[in-house]
């Protein structure tokens, strides 16, 4: 248990970090918040003489010590106030970010999954049948489709299956218009929207999953214990799943875990391109928009959400690995 | 390749050793050739190899490291991996040859009728599953065993072996080098094989270890009848402990007798050189005398004899011709010039 | 590393007589470093460095060629002409010429990319090894902060602060990139650093009373040459990446030509919606190009490394002449 109480504290620390670095960003930037956004919505507060000190009120600047002005932010934080969203004004940050979490969750969700699965379980076969076509064929295709940036993907997707061919639909999460609800109908209108994002994730990460996971089940294959259980005669399905599968699949756990950071960036440009209205999206048009507050909170909340799943990704190795559990 | 057959040689045609006679021959290895693929070309790990081993005794193949004797064991097992490839000869047991078994067949036969237990047994067992689980996987790959009886089955063993039968759930990290290896050998009792292979069991281990190990396999070969191929490289531990030995060098077998001719009268000069690098607790002081130079390259190996560029005896015809394992009296086998056929 | 699997006669070996003849590619020309050797005779190596290297030689040479001037406005079309004889990969919305963007945007893409690297390389190579080698509070405090820069996602906080800095040339995106993408390779190094801390020729240089860095330097550094340059290339695929990324957004340094700002101007005039493919296409597939590129060479490295992930291609004929002779048969024969 030692092993998991070190992880505790080290994602606190982390947490820590975060919520430190989320409030310094902003103020050691060169330049008052409050003036810029005022320069470009100027229109809006024409006339009024309190205009700098209200925009500064929204945007929580003040002049307050800095270590005074900490202790309000981590206060509000507690209490989940991550302040006003100038974009959406007078719509609350932490109204903005619940709408677009689910969606979020869902596509990176769904797209990680399969992708981890299909590419391990792919990993598995291909390493354990070297030689053979699947061998040949897959590592060099799926190491193509890695090397393919995110968007650039999701851009080629969308353009010929989306415009061009008009195979399925080129933005949003639903059809707009209909009404959210748990129907067959309105479900399967999601998942409609989300399989060209969603293949878009898996094509391009799937390739790290199935190297990852061959290299390390060619060398847990290497060791004395696969040769030790063959010479007892096992059968090769459970040398292979119980002996070799099972051990190989610890680094990848790991290796999952800290993916997890990349696939979330990845997530922002694909949202972005297929107007997806998740996390990514919201973030990339609050940054157009230098709505500063719900930048700030988005980075939060999404790297809070990638300390967690780590965290569910330790839990889980150290279910699978024996030797951590006493250590 | 380099296969050489005496013409007419067979397991029936090569006399008995007298105090085997009348038992049953178990394994017949035939002109055993293994080579390795490298970068440098072909490195002949194990040429020309032939010995048979029968029940009940204990045989023991020693020699340095790198001269081909765990090679053997993984070659009887059909465990060798590539680059290593056997490349000629036969290896028989009870009258099928293993090289030519399917993969259903050998996966059968494997355990239930040759068992081994390697050197570093901190490697051989998977670190996710726990003991338990290697005695019932064992057992119910050959036997039609439920996951209860199987896992009684494998407490029973641990008991035989003398491991307390709590340790069914414990996992291989937390049990001591002298458990896991007996947790091999009950492991490699499992199926009671006709034969265990023995490569290198105690090397890992301290010398008190060693001798409690080497005192089970003992009782347990009394006990159950089983067979043992016993490989080493301390030859002190065969003299005690075999029936015969079979001396290696680079890769070919040069002296093969019972061991007490072996201990008293030692025939091939490597085995003389062997015998007189030990020192004698009584007597008087000796000086030591190791054997001069080092091993040769089995990628390129010495023309002739292996062993004539540390030979004290070599000659002439030594260079030229690689001798033939002669028979001689009392059914001992020597590979050298100094004994030539009669 | 890389020097422990290739031969120093890479000619024609046979092995003792009467086994098949084992063939070896032949020799190359003398003088190239050995590295070079071994690289190349990985296939997939191979054709990634040739894919780069034909990239680099038109980012340097390209420009002397087609001397056109990038910015040019040809205006006797209509904006966003699919590819022709006159302008072979299209113009843009500003009738640009995309090819000639393309020629001349390669060299600073490439720089872009490699610089990132290279700075994130040497930021991992300084703290990963630091960590290995000091250990002690040196290791806990930097691990730590190495710890939390991995975890933290990437993409979103590049994101973050380029909107807060006024982007006006490259250093601002080189900066942001390579400071938030050393910790992967400072992590490896820092494994490997304390595995070779504690062999023996490290322990004699101590003894032999070198300082701390010079060790670290001199002894330790050059036996990890293969794991530093792997991480070099794995972080500059992931640098053009993310470089793209930035632009795509609008946060590039959109006063220069180059790959990704082609990208962002297609996106800009809604490329998709007009169909003009060729817009955003052609740049992103540049970058792929370079991608895979760089991934295959990594690759070569790793299997080099790694001999066991090599996939051994005995020939046929070889492997045929292998096979346990039929002693059975003659034997049964000779009776």
């Amino acid at each position: 248990m030692r092993y998991l109480s070190r992880r505790l504290l080290f994602y606190l620390v982390a947490l820590w970090a975060s919520i430190t670095l989320n409030f310094a960003i902003p103020r050691l930037m060169p330049g008052n918040p409050a003036e810029v956004f005022l320069a470009s919505h100027y229109q809006q507060f024409q006339g009024d003489p309190n205009a700098l000190r209200t925009v500064e009120a929204i945007l929580g600047v003040s002049n307050d010590p800095l270590p005074l002005q900490y202790w309000h932010y981590l206060v509000d934080l507690a209490h989940g106030d991550l302040g006003i969203s100038t974009s959406f004004y007078p719509a609350r940050v932490s109204t903005v970010i619940a709408q677009s979490l689910p969606w979020t969750i869902f596509l990176v969700g769904l797209a990680s999954i399969i992708a981890f699965i299909s590419g391990t379980g792919l990993g598995i076969v291909t390493a354990w049948r070297r030689r053979g076509l699947l061998d040949t064929v897959l590592p060099p295709l799926t190491l193509l489709a890695s090397s393919f940036p995110y968007f650039f993907l999701a851009l080629l997707m969308l353009y010929f299956l989306g415009f061009t061919l008009n195979w399925f639909p080129t933005s949003h999460a639903y059809t707009i218009g209909s009404v959210p609800s748990f129907t067959a109908d309105f479900i399967g209108d999601v998942l409609y929207h989300a399989i060209l994002p969603a293949a878009t994730i898996v094509i391009v990460a799937i390739g790290g999953w199935l190297l990852g996971m061959r290299n390390t089940m060619v060398n847990t294959l290497a060791e004395d214990y696969i040769n030790m259980a063959q010479a007892r005669g096992l059968t090769e399905r459970r040398v292979m799943l119980a002996y070799a599968a099972r051990n190989a699949i610890l680094p990848q756990i790991t290796a999952f875990a800290m993916a997890l950071g990349f696939l979330v960036g990845g997530q922002v440009l694909v949202e972005y391109v297929f107007s997806y209205p998740g996390l990514g999206y919201t973030l990339a048009n609050a940054v157009g928009n230098e709505d500063y507050p719900l930048v700030q909170a988005l980075l939060l909340i999404i790297t809070v959400a990638v300390l967690a799943a780590n965290l569910v990704a330790d839990l889980v190795y150290a279910r699978l690995d024996p030797r951590v559990r006493s250590a | 390749m380099t296969v050489r057959q005496s013409p007419g040689e067979t397991a029936e045609t090569c006399p008995q050793p007298a105090e085997l006679r009348g038992r049953e021959l178990l394994l017949d290895i035939r002109h055993l050739s293994v080579e390795y693929l490298t970068a440098r070309g072909a490195v002949q790990a194990v040429n020309d190899v032939s010995f048979q081993l029968y029940r009940g005794e204990v045989f023991g193949l020693a020699g340095e490291s790198g001269c081909g004797k765990s090679t053997i064991a993984h070659a009887i097992t059909r465990l060798l991996r590539p680059p290593a490839q056997v490349v000629g000869g036969q290896m028989l047991f009870g009258g099928q040859d293993i090289m030519c078994m399917d993969r259903e067949t050998l996966r059968r036969f494997r355990w239930s009728k040759i068992s081994i237990v390697s050197q570093s047994a901190m490697n051989a067992l998977n670190p996710v599953i726990n003991i338990g689980a290697h005695m019932a996987d064992t057992l119910q790959a050959h036997t039609t065993m439920s996951k209860c009886e199987a896992l009684e089955r494998g407490a029973e063993l641990l008991r035989i072996v003398g491991i307390e039968s709590a340790r069914m759930r414990s996992y291989p990290h937390e049990l001591s080098g002298g458990m896991r290896q007996r947790v091999m050998i009950a492991l490699a009792l499992a199926l009671n094989p006709d034969l265990i292979i023995m490569d290198e069991p105690t090397t890992a281990l301290d010398v008190v270890v060693q001798k409690e190990i080497l005192q089970q396999i003992e009782d347990l070969k009394e006990r159950f009848g089983f067979s043992i191929l016993f490989i080493t490289h301390d030859l002190s531990l065969l003299v005690e402990f075999s029936t015969r030995i079979a001396i290696m060098y680079a890769g070919q077998i040069v002296e093969l007798a019972p061991a007490a001719a072996v201990f008293r009268q030692p025939r091939h000069p490597y085995t003389v050189g062997l015998m007189s690098s030990f020192p004698s607790v009584a007597g008087p002081r000796r000086p030591m005398r190791g054997i001069p130079g080092s091993p040769p390259d089995l990628a390129a190996p010495p023309t002739g004899c292996r062993f004539h560029p540390r030979c004290p005896h070599a000659m002439s015809v030594c260079t030229k011709v690689d001798p033939a394992l002669n028979e001689g009296p009392a059914g001992r086998r020597v590979r050298c010039h100094l004994y030539p056929a009669q | 590393m890389l020097s422990d699997h290739v031969s120093d006669d890479d000619a024609e070996v046979t092995a003792p007589a009467g086994a098949a003849p084992i063939t070896m590619r032949p020799a190359l020309p003398f003088g190239w470093p050995r590295w070079l050797r071994s690289l190349l005779m990985d296939r997939k190596a191979a054709i990634g460095l040739a894919i780069l290297a034909f990239l680099i030689v038109v980012g340097i040479v390209g420009p002397l060629i087609w001397t056109g001037d990038p910015m040019a406005s040809d205006y006797s079309a209509p904006p966003q002409q699919p590819p022709s004889a006159a302008h072979w990969f299209g113009t843009d919305q500003q009738n640009h010429d995309i090819f000639l963007q393309m020629v001349c945007g390669t060299r600073s893409s490439l720089a872009l990319g490699f610089s990132i690297g290279a700075l994130a390389t040497l930021l991992s190579i300084l703290i990963g090894m630091s960590a290995g080698y000091f250990g002690g509070w040196v290791d806990e405090i930097l691990s730590l902060l190495t710890n939390i820069v991995l975890v933290i996602p990437s993409l979103p906080l590049i994101i973050v602060l380029a909107s807060w800095v006024q982007v006006k040339s490259d250093v601002p995106i080189v900066a942001i990139i390579g400071l938030t993408s050393w910790a992967w390779g400072a992590r490896v190094l820092r494994s490997q650093t304390l595995t070779m801390r504690r062999k023996d020729f490290v322990l004699a240089s101590q003894v032999s009373g070198e300082s701390g860095w010079r060790i670290v330097l001199r002894e330790i550094l050059p036996n990890m040459t293969s794991l530093v340059v792997s991480g070099f290339i794995g972080t500059t695929v992931y640098a053009i990446g993310a470089a793209a990324g930035l632009y795509f957004l609008g946060f590039g340094n959109l006063a220069e030509v180059n790959w990704f700002s082609i990208l962002y101007w297609a996106q800009n005039s809604s490329a998709l919606q007009t169909g003009a493919w060729w817009t955003f296409v052609i740049p992103g597939g540049a970058i792929a190009l370079v991608g895979t590129a760089l991934s295959l060479i990594n690759f070569g490295i790793d299997e080099i490394s790694n001999p066991r992930l090599r996939v051994e291609k005995v020939k046929p004929a070889a492997r045929a002449a292998m096979r346990p002779a039929p002693v059975a048969a003659e034997k049964a024969g000779a009776r």
